[in-house]
């Protein structure tokens, strides 16, 4: 998996490719911690080129927005791809988590 | 930390009586089947996704009871749907159940007492001799499901287990729980082996339904 960081004003966007299982998913939970550990408050994920998430992903996307939400921070998903928005669709993910369909519109509800 | 299979059991259990509260059929079987599922795959050694389970790591967890568990998991040499395992493992349910009682009793939760009825028959009880870890597994659930808290995937898991063997209710009032029922549906959605495993019990139940009302009719 490939995950590449830029900003947008306060947003930090992570750009995740690739697939999200249990082999990759420490690694982008790492960097979601380190970058709360360092007081970062609002992340965009823009998941366009992720195009497979298993349980183990999951549970790193659940664990990154309770951790911001700890924080007094916001975390916003972006950008699904076919595959992945079927799994949210199935585990009700977006009763927890917003998603947008653009990471514009991800940044501007992280940034509010 | 107790295992999950642990805390579906001193969930169920009826702490004044000692014995499992009634449950939908299958319900604790499949429970049990699903908290060691559910463990394994919080302690990175399973992964799933809609359409199978795999073994991600062999390297044992050091509860006997897990690594049985994951030992059997690597008997088939495909990755074989939830369901298959769920249905694999509460078709031993009787003999998980026993290790997890016998573990509980060990560690001084609950202890054993044999008594009889009518002079004939025994009747096994298990009363709780420290409550101190289901009191406060209860509360952090409440709390939890009356907030808009984002839980953890422990909390998910307990969530998940409690709602498919419907113990969730003991929790609230009736007002509460009409109240807070759509986020408990959503927090258990959380987790697919649950998922998984409350559909099993789902269909057993209809089954169940579907042939008693069959056999009234004849």
């Amino acid at each position: 998996m490939n995950i590449s960081e830029s900003k947008q004003g306060n947003v930090t966007i992570l750009k995740a490719e690739g697939k999200l299982d249990a082999t990759s998913s420490p690694e982008l939970d790492k960097r979601l911690s380190s970058l709360v550990e360092s007081g970062t408050k609002q992340i965009a994920l823009d998941l366009a080129g992720l195009d497979y998430v298993s349980s183990a992903g999951l549970r790193v996307f659940l664990s990154a927005a309770k951790r911001l939400k700890q924080a007094h921070g916001k975390l916003a998903l972006a950008n699904l791809s076919v595959q992945v928005q079927q799994i949210f669709d199935i585990a009700g993910f977006e009763s927890i988590l917003p998603v947008f369909k653009t990471v514009n519109e991800a940044v501007e509800s992280c940034a509010i | 930390m107790l295992s999950f299979a642990e805390e579906i059991f001193l969930l169920a259990l009826d702490d004044k009586q000692g014995v499992i509260k009634p449950l939908p059929v299958s319900a604790l079987d499949y429970a049990l089947a699903g908290a060691l599922l559910m463990d394994l795959a919080l302690q990175d050694r399973i992964d799933t996704d809609l359409t199978s389970l795999s073994v991600t790591s062999t390297e044992p967890t050091g509860d006997p009871i897990l690594d049985d568990t994951l030992r059997d998991l690597q008997q088939k040499p495909e990755p074989q749907p939830t369901s298959f395992w769920l249905k694999y493992f509460a078709d031993q349910s009787k003999r998980i159940q026993e290790r997890v009682l016998a573990r509980l009793i060990h560690k001084g939760i609950l202890k054993q007492e044999n008594r009889r009825i009518l002079w004939v028959f025994e009747v096994r009880r298990y009363p709780l001799m420290d409550n101190h870890e289901v009191k406060e597994v209860k509360t952090r659930l409440r709390e939890l499901i009356l907030s808009d808290d984002i839980p953890d995937s422990r909390e998910v898991v307990l969530i998940n287990l409690g709602n498919a063997c419907r113990l969730l209710d003991d929790l609230f009032t009736p007002a509460e729980y009409e109240k807070v029922r759509s986020r408990i549906t959503a927090l258990a959605r959380l987790d697919l082996i649950g998922q998984e495993m409350a559909k099993s019990i789902r269909e057993i139940e209809r089954t169940m339904a579907i042939a008693m009302s069959m056999t009234m009719m004849a």
